[in-house]
């Protein structure tokens, strides 16, 4: 038997988002037909909320609810340096760190050939733009350890040095508290190659 | 390590099987079409993370229904695990998703090379000396990336980095673009790191083929007809080089660049010289994709120049070095798994290989021909019957 022709357009949208099959899809509508009508606006509201208010900060390009967003416009973060990442995403992951004081720029993606996207996809001539304007003493290239993510962080290394900006690349390694015995082949070696002078 | 129940549920022809499976191996015997390679594939997909026959989710689930599950309960040097494989249609997409769980905890499915070793030899490795490279490449990849998280981790960067490469080199539709250009700066990254990888996968097979031919060259002569004969260079035993694209290998002992840096020098001396024919191309002419292993016994390259019957030893001296090889990488026994290859090889070789492998492997063979049993030393192992997606004890 076919769902209601209500039912399965929930389900079809809901289908769409990211990490969500047809079964979670199913199971997350039929849980949502049988909730009180409040409830469900309240869910609807938020999300027509979060759309509306919520825009990419025209220093940055994190995503924010005030433009230039509290990252940009926070006196006390240190405006000599600049991390650069991949998604709004790696801001948040960054500052819960606590230790990064310096502020960000976000790319919203890596430059990727198969996928079709180049540098001109991402805020990468917004980058430049940026350190024309407000000069910084380093860049630190935060985006992932993917191919990808490697080859964006080469690209703009090469872009930036000869402007005579000094640029850096976060290391990879071990995890804390991490026993030497139980680490991976993979992130091991990694580690002995980013190793530094004590 | 030896294989002890296998479970499946809705797999190929399989709508249900739960069956035992003795340490030393088991014979399973059917006509085509019945489920014999599909019991191999299963036991070799829950060891590997891999199917047997490219194929989709799609094609591993059992006609009419969405979901498939292979449990595997082995006896592993280092104690016993369980390893589950569970395969299902994502939607309407054809790809389907596959989770593999190892004692209860999720693992990515090419990670299964960390807990399991298997070998599979099939018809198709028959033609493993005088085939394409690329059949001989995949065996270095299965080889290696079998026994070390670092090549099956640089092997999967490799081929992304590939992939990203040769659609930029393709983009310029046969023109190279001049320097200082704003595609020629974005190859730039990619090439950097292409040849970093291959550099590093190029040193680790180098290394490993020292390692393997040790294994092979004794593998070889314990396999051959006849009393061993030593040709005019040594030449009585079976030899292994690699061969890099653009490399030169003669008959003379060939030197190769002795570390990841050397081999990274070389590859950018040698990319310098066809970077050009690169961009003209649209594919990456250098690296690991475009190598090959150059084998040798009795003085001639058997590609070209080997009897049949030379041929055919060299490729099971190869099988059972990669057995040999990757005990001693890793510490296990792999599982070996013959499909329907026994009754390809002449009674000798048949016979000299099974009696070369070591007591320790577990050896699961299938067939078409009942005749075999009565022809092949089948050291106790037990044999089946396979019909129509059953199995049951054989009855003579």
């Amino acid at each position: 038997m076919q769902y209601p022709r209500p039912l399965s357009r929930l389900i079809e949208e809901l289908g769409r988002l990211p990490g969500i099959g047809t079964k979670t899809a199913q199971r997350l509508a039929l849980y949502l037909v049988g909730r009180p009508p409040a409830e469900v606006q309240a869910l609807a509201q938020a999300i027509l909320e979060a759309s509306e208010k919520i825009v990419f900060c025209s220093q940055c390009f994190n995503i924010t609810d005030v433009d230039p967003c509290r990252l940009c416009t926070d006196p006390r973060r240190d405006s000599s340096l600049l991390c650069v990442v991949e998604q709004p995403r790696d801001v948040f992951a960054l500052e819960r760190t606590g230790e990064f004081r310096g502020r960000y720029h976000v790319l919203h993606g890596a430059i990727s050939p198969m996928e079709g996207i180049g540098p001109d996809d991402l805020r990468i001539k917004e980058l430049l733009v940026r350190l024309e304007q407000h000069p910084v003493d380093e860049v630190i290239l935060a985006t992932n350890s993917t191919v990808e993510g490697e080859a964006t962080a080469m690209y703009l290394a090469r872009l930036l040095k000869p402007a005579g900006i000094k640029v850096s690349r976060i290391a990879y390694g071990l995890p804390v508290g991490g026993d030497l015995e139980y680490v991976d082949e993979v992130t091991l070696s990694r580690a002995l190659e980013g190793r530094r002078q004590l | 390590m030896w294989a002890r129940d296998l479970k499946l549920r809705n797999f190929r022809n399989y709508a249900a099987l739960e069956l035992s499976l003795p340490p030393q191996g088991a014979v399973f015997l059917g006509e085509n079409g019945q489920g014999k390679t599909n019991l191999l594939e299963a036991i070799y997909l829950a060891l590997s993370g891999r199917p047997l026959r490219a194929g989709r989710e799609k094609e591993l689930i059992r006609w009419g229904e969405d979901t498939y599950l292979v449990r595997l309960e082995v006896e592993r040097e280092e104690g016993e695990s369980g390893v589950e494989v569970i395969g299902q249609l994502a939607g309407s997409k054809e790809s389907g998703r596959r989770t593999v769980t190892v004692n209860g905890t999720r693992v990515p499915a090419q990670e299964l090379p960390a807990f399991f070793s298997v070998v599979v030899f099939t018809p198709d490795h028959l033609e493993l000396v005088k085939g394409s490279p690329g059949a001989r490449r995949l065996f270095l990849d299965h080889l290696l990336g079998g026994a070390s998280a670092y090549y099956r981790h640089q092997l999967l960067r490799y081929q992304r980095l590939l992939a990203q490469r040769n659609r930029l080199l393709k983009s310029a539709a046969g023109i190279p673009p001049p320097a200082g250009s704003e595609l020629s700066r974005l190859a730039e990254p990619f090439t950097e790191a292409f040849i970093d990888t291959a550099a590093r996968l190029l040193e680790k097979r180098v290394a490993a083929l020292g390692r393997l031919e040790q294994a092979a060259r004794a593998a070889y002569r314990s396999i051959k007809p006849g009393v061993p004969t030593a040709g005019p260079d040594g030449g009585g035993d079976l030899a292994l080089k690699y061969e890099p694209a653009g490399m030169t290998i003669d008959g003379s002992e060939a030197t190769y660049p002795a570390s990841h840096r050397e081999w990274r020098e070389w590859l950018w001396r040698t990319w310098k010289e066809v970077q050009t024919r690169e961009w003209q191309l649209g594919m990456s002419l250098l690296g690991p994709h475009r190598d090959d292993l150059i084998i040798s016994a009795d003085g001639v390259e058997l590609r070209t120049y080997g009897s049949q019957g030379q041929q055919r030893s060299a490729v099971l001296a190869l099988k059972l070095a990669e057995v040999l090889f990757l005990h001693e990488e890793t510490g296990r026994w792999p599982v070996l798994l013959l499909d329907d290859v026994l009754s390809e090889l002449d009674p000798g070789r048949r016979e000299r290989f099974l009696e070369a492998l070591p007591g320790e492997v577990q050896v699961i063979i299938t067939s078409a021909e009942p005749e075999l049993i009565r022809r092949v030393a089948l050291r106790d192992r037990p044999v089946f019957s396979v019909s129509q997606g059953q199995v049951g004890v054989w009855a003579t």
